[in-house]
């Protein structure tokens, strides 16, 4: 059974979890569900992923995190893994930061926190849709 | 003195005869021999003719001394015209004398008769004799007295005066010997010097005309000269001449008194020197000074005297001024107050000069009699200048008052807008704050909003699976089943991602080895629950087909645990945030200290930032000591704000913050340090000033430090910053306890 991946990362365990938890209630258990606490350790599940053959395809990234900001990371992978839905997820009010984020936004999507269920899923899936 | 019988001989004479007379008495009662008894009374009768010629003589020298006193007296008393106050004296001593002479006059004439009348009684009364001898004795004792104050008195005269003739041709024809008590010549000498005496001083210039005056006859008043005496002090003298007339009216010589008045004359001239220093000040005095006359009704009556000063200030001549009073230079419009004052008290005038100049003057006045005329002596002073400097002054302090009054509402005004400002600042930081406090908040509700989906969704499988679940009452089953729960719903502490997927990936790799598939999803399962250690007896249990279906059933009832307690967790989070969002944005609008909690400020500002502080900022608190102070509680904690802001802005977000609170017995102490780039040494001195910022335009107004330095000095406290470039900077804080 070849199961592809999805990661979620987020530095608040409570967004996490519930992230995880969400996602997997949706796509059920033919995807492999990875968690990351910053950017940094998700490059780590990505190479370990790589590893093990298991393709990504869907990153839920938060934005503002120690470390590596989401929309970093997610140009940072953007050249290997253009083909990876990314979802950006913020709590961010700024317009202008929002605004500067939607310049990219040809590479990853942004869902604001709080965030409905279907609204993440629904970008998940354009997102698919795109790529395909 | 030499025509006298000598008092002494006299006195012999007296005692011999009244030995023998007392001799013959005794005889006479021893002997009873009558022409003893006559040859006693033949001696008396020739005593008492004795004594009788002595007085006579005496009476014709005293009279002589009479008239030559009277010459004198009437010398003296010519001179008592001039009023002169040693002359006075002298007039006095003259009319001592005079009563002097007349009571020895008298008592002369007294003892004449009583001798006379003695000596007639004599033949009777020869018992008498020898108390009238006595008497006799303290008479002439009383004379000897008169003379010795007479001759007293010619002495004192002679130390003043003396007396000589001119001849024609002026040559000294004779002076009184005295002349030699004053001028320290003798008569000879005198006689030979006499004008070579006169010294240089200029009032000796007169003489020559005057004495030639003299010689032609012409009388003239006294004058004065200065002579040096023989030891070369020069003395002023007041010469009286008279030439001397012959029955042919002519002049033939001249009769000179030198009355010597040098310490009169200098006295005199002192008197003069003073007077002339007093009408100098006078005249000099830049003030009006004038006398005048106070008439019988007490009103100002005419000038008698004015200074130099006041004759040119007010324009009218001083024969004009005479006839003016004080009132006429008053100025018309306040003549109706002109009386109103007090004597010997200070008043205002208002003057109009001759010329219409307007005056104010300050009078000063003294009252006092002259003659039993009543005057008054006023000093008045120009104040026209004071006036209008008073004038000024009251001006500058109206202007004062106006300016201070504009100048406290603009200390009004402008602590006003310190509020408004410190109220915008926090603000300001509080707008900046905003979207990570919305990111703080968005988390949590993120959060719950995701789990409640995933409660809902696990209840509902629950639900759906459960019937089955208990339909199959399958032992194993159950027994999985419950197993897992329990070892699900132990509390474990929480791993990292990183960790929960190396355990997972142990679990996969276990389960792998011991051929139980599927693997992963059971390793997933685990990992959702939670089961990291000890699941060997639980792998043990996973032998039938439907074992991934009870897990899966498991899982549904902790995912309503798990989700309810993120809930939980979000809700506290988020909570936590708005109250320390419900603190921050706190106006305290009573305006007064209260007691209050400096950590828990310096906590709840570190709350709000923590989603800053989280991404690279490790913070080290030191907390030691009881951190309540006074303080007005809504604007200490823009200070925490400001300071802490500063030091993330420093460490470019990545860095450690040091905050420090200690207190003594008077304040409590804050440092808030950061090892970011530090402060310029250049700046540090700028960087409380209004509107000095390192920020870029719209990052920040500048107000920041200068707020905070405002809000610590209104607690009556001080910031100082300590700052090395590269190393970082601290802010030391310190506030009262009270």
């Amino acid at each position: 059974m070849e199961r592809k991946a999805i990661i979620c990362i987020d530095d608040e365990p409570i967004i996490l979890n519930s992230l995880v938890e969400q996602l997997e209630k949706h796509f059920g258990q033919s995807y492999l569900y990875e968690q990351a606490e910053s950017a940094e350790e998700a490059l780590e599940v990505i190479d370990d992923l790589d590893d093990d053959d298991i393709e990504i395809e869907t990153i839920v990234c938060d934005w503002l995190m120690p470390g590596m900001k989401g929309d970093e990371f997610f140009l940072h992978i953007d050249l290997k893994y253009p083909r990876v839905v990314k979802i950006l997820l913020t709590g961010q009010a700024d317009e202008s930061l929002v605004y500067n984020l939607k310049q990219e936004t040809d590479k990853f999507a942004i869902v604001h926190k709080p965030w409905g269920k279907d609204e993440l899923i629904n970008a998940i899936k354009m997102r698919l849709k795109r790529i395909d | 003195m030499g025509n006298f019988i000598t008092h002494k001989r006299f006195r012999r004479l007296v005692v011999v005869l009244s030995l023998i007379t007392l001799l013959l008495i005794v005889f006479i009662i021893v002997s009873r021999q009558a022409f003893i008894a006559f040859a006693v009374i033949v001696i008396q009768i020739a005593l008492g003719l004795s004594f009788y010629i002595y007085l006579k003589k005496q009476e014709s020298e005293i009279s002589k001394y009479h008239q030559r006193i009277y010459k004198l007296i009437a010398s003296l008393k010519l001179e008592s015209h001039q009023k002169d106050l040693s002359l006075q004296k002298t007039v006095k001593s003259v009319e001592e004398l005079d009563s002097l002479i007349s009571e020895l006059e008298q008592a002369i004439i007294r003892k004449t008769n009583d001798l006379i009348t003695k000596n007639s009684e004599l033949k009777g009364k020869q018992k008498e004799i020898l108390h009238q001898n006595r008497e006799l004795v303290s008479a002439y004792d009383a004379l000897k007295e008169s003379r010795e104050r007479y001759e007293k008195l010619v002495k004192n005269l002679e130390e003043e005066y003396f007396f000589y003739g001119l001849g024609l041709d002026g040559q000294v024809l004779y002076v009184s010997p005295s002349v030699e008590k004053i001028l320290g010549y003798s008569v000879s000498e005198y006689k030979e010097k006499s004008f070579s005496l006169l010294t240089k001083n200029p009032v000796n210039n007169a003489v020559a005309k005057l004495r030639s005056d003299s010689l032609q006859g012409r009388l003239h008043p006294k004058y004065i000269v200065e002579a040096i005496d023989k030891q070369n002090i020069p003395h002023i003298l007041e010469i009286l001449e008279i030439p001397n007339l012959n029955a042919d009216k002519q002049v033939v010589s001249i009769e000179g008194l030198a009355h010597e008045i040098t310490e009169r004359y200098n006295a005199e001239e002192l008197i003069k020197e003073q007077e002339e220093k007093y009408r100098q000040v006078f005249n000099s005095a830049s003030d009006f000074i004038f006398i005048y006359e106070i008439k019988r009704d007490n009103k100002p009556g005419k000038f008698i005297e004015a200074n130099e000063y006041t004759i040119r200030n007010l324009g009218y001549g001083h024969h004009e001024l005479i006839e003016m009073t004080p009132e006429d230079l008053v100025a018309a419009e306040i003549w109706k107050d002109a009386y109103d004052r007090k004597p010997n008290e200070k008043y205002e005038r208002i003057w109009e000069s001759k010329d219409g100049l307007i005056i104010n003057v300050e009078i000063s006045e003294r009252y006092f009699k002259i003659k039993n005329q009543t005057v008054c002596i006023a000093v008045a002073r120009d104040i026209s200048e004071r006036k209008r400097v008073v004038e000024e002054i009251k001006f500058m302090n109206e202007e004062l008052i106006n300016q201070k009054e504009n100048l406290e509402a603009l200390v009004d005004n402008l602590t006003q807008t310190q509020e408004q400002l410190v109220q915008s600042e926090k603000m300001a930081a509080l707008g900046q704050l905003i979207a990570g406090v919305a990111h703080e908040i968005n988390t949590p509700l993120g959060a719950i909003k995701a789990s409640i989906g995933n409660l809902s969704d696990s209840l509902n499988s629950a639900l759906t699976n459960l019937p089955e679940l208990v339909r199959s009452q399958s032992e194993e089953n159950l027994n999985l089943f419950l197993s897992t729960f329990n070892r699900a719903a132990k509390i474990t502490p929480e791993l990292s991602s990183r960790e929960k997927r190396e355990k997972k990936r142990e679990i996969r790799k276990n389960l792998k080895e011991k051929n139980i598939e599927p693997a992963e999803l059971i390793a997933d399962l685990f990992g959702y629950l939670e089961i990291f250690e000890d699941y060997d007896d639980l792998v043990n249990l996973l032998n039938t087909g439907e074992s991934l279906k009870v897990l899966n059933n498991v899982r549904d009832f902790i995912s309503l645990l798990k989700n309810t307690h993120t809930i939980s967790v979000a809700a506290d989070k988020a909570s936590k945030v708005v109250f320390a969002l419900k603190k921050y944005a706190h106006r305290d609008t009573l305006g007064e200290k209260v007691p209050t909690d400096i950590i828990d400020g310096i906590e709840t500002v570190l709350t709000l930032y923590d989603n800053q502080l989280k991404q690279g900022i490790d913070i080290v608190k030191n907390y030691h000591c009881s951190p309540f102070a006074m303080c007005y509680q809504d604007e200490i904690n823009q200070v925490w704000t400001n300071l802490i802001q500063n030091a993330i802005h420093a460490m470019h977000q990545n860095g450690i913050l040091t905050i420090e609170v200690n207190a003594d017995e008077e304040k409590i102490i804050v440092s808030i340090s950061d090892n970011g780039e530090g402060i310029e040494p250049t700046i540090i001195d700028k960087i409380f000033e209004p509107f000095f910022t390192t920020k870029r335009q719209g990052e920040g107004s500048g107000l920041g430090l200068d707020i905070v330095k405002k809000i610590v000095e209104k607690h009556n406290g001080n910031i100082e910053v300590k700052s090395q470039l590269g190393q970082g900077s601290t802010f030391t804080v310190q506030i009262p306890l009270y």
